[in-house]
């Protein structure tokens, strides 16, 4: 898929684990690891921004579009 | 919901009486196949031929007593019970509708098997899945064929009787007919499917809404 979910590499650059995003943003580990996996089909704006508050970075930050 | 669980459970149980019954049939058939075929029984010494009737005696009343033309429609079932020499001659015949016979109870056991597979899905609380719509796509095609197969295995049939006997007061009428209503059953099965198959879909974009 062109649109890639940058999820780990902001996580790493801020040293938050998975498990610990996940009981910040309210989200399960199961959809958040679908999330990082770019298996999701979409991404609804409620947890866009659950996500760009914890991490403190902007959704252009989460979400990048590649050409194939 | 608890007779939701109970008609689904009256359903695995007919669907199970069915399937081992078609098993325990087509087992016990092709046992008992050998005996036949080496001494006809009433089961196989017959063939069937669709026919009119152009010279019959049968005669009605009115409850008031007055005439009443009887006549018989086109294609009508007739059943020609032949001599047992007659099949003696003619093994070959008897083992080809004995193949008929096994491919149609194989259709009919994977027809089941589809149906099993859905009930099972749905036990599992988890039906609207692409297996499910391939299932219903598997059972509307052998709908349509199987009705095709029937329509022409009949006319054949039917032509055999013609050339084996020689009809007096009726006619063998080799006329192809076919059952309509199984067709348009199959064509709604087939149509069933694809709204399946898109619905599952839907459903797991929407799993995969995150």
């Amino acid at each position: 898929m062109p649109i890639r979910v940058r999820l780990e590499e902001q996580m790493k650059a801020r040293g938050v684990s998975l498990t610990e995003l996940s009981e910040r943003v309210g989200l399960t580990l199961a959809n958040l690891s679908i999330l990082k996996t770019g298996k999701a089909k979409a991404v609804r704006f409620s947890t866009l921004e659950a996500i760009c508050e914890v991490l403190q970075c902007q959704p252009g930050d989460l979400l990048v579009f590649e050409d194939e | 919901m608890k007779t939701k669980s109970k008609s689904l459970n009256a359903l695995k149980v007919l669907l199970a009486i069915s399937w081992w019954g078609t098993i325990a049939t087509t087992v016990l058939i092709v046992v008992l196949a050998p005996l036949a075929v080496s001494s006809p029984g009433d089961y196989v010494n017959y063939l069937k031929g669709y026919g009119q009737i152009v010279d019959s005696n049968l005669t009605a009343m009115t409850r008031e007593g007055l005439p009443v033309a009887v006549e018989f429609e086109d294609n009508l079932l007739v059943k020609l019970v032949l001599p047992a020499e007659h099949w003696e001659a003619n093994r070959g015949l008897v083992a080809l509708a004995f193949g008929v016979f096994l491919a149609m109870m194989g259709a009919v056991l994977w027809f089941m098997h589809q149906l099993r597979q859905i009930v099972r899905s749905v036990e599992v609380g988890d039906p609207f899945i692409s297996e499910n719509a391939n299932r219903l796509r598997v059972m509307g095609l052998l709908i349509i064929f199987g009705s095709l197969a029937k329509s022409v295995s009949d006319f054949a049939l039917s032509g055999y009787a013609d050339v084996v006997v020689k009809p007096v007061g009726f006619s063998l009428n080799g006329h192809l007919h076919g059952d309509f209503f199984s067709l348009v059953i199959g064509l709604s099965v087939l149509v069933l499917s694809e709204v399946l198959r898109v619905g599952a879909a839907m459903r797991q974009e929407q799993d995969l809404t995150i």
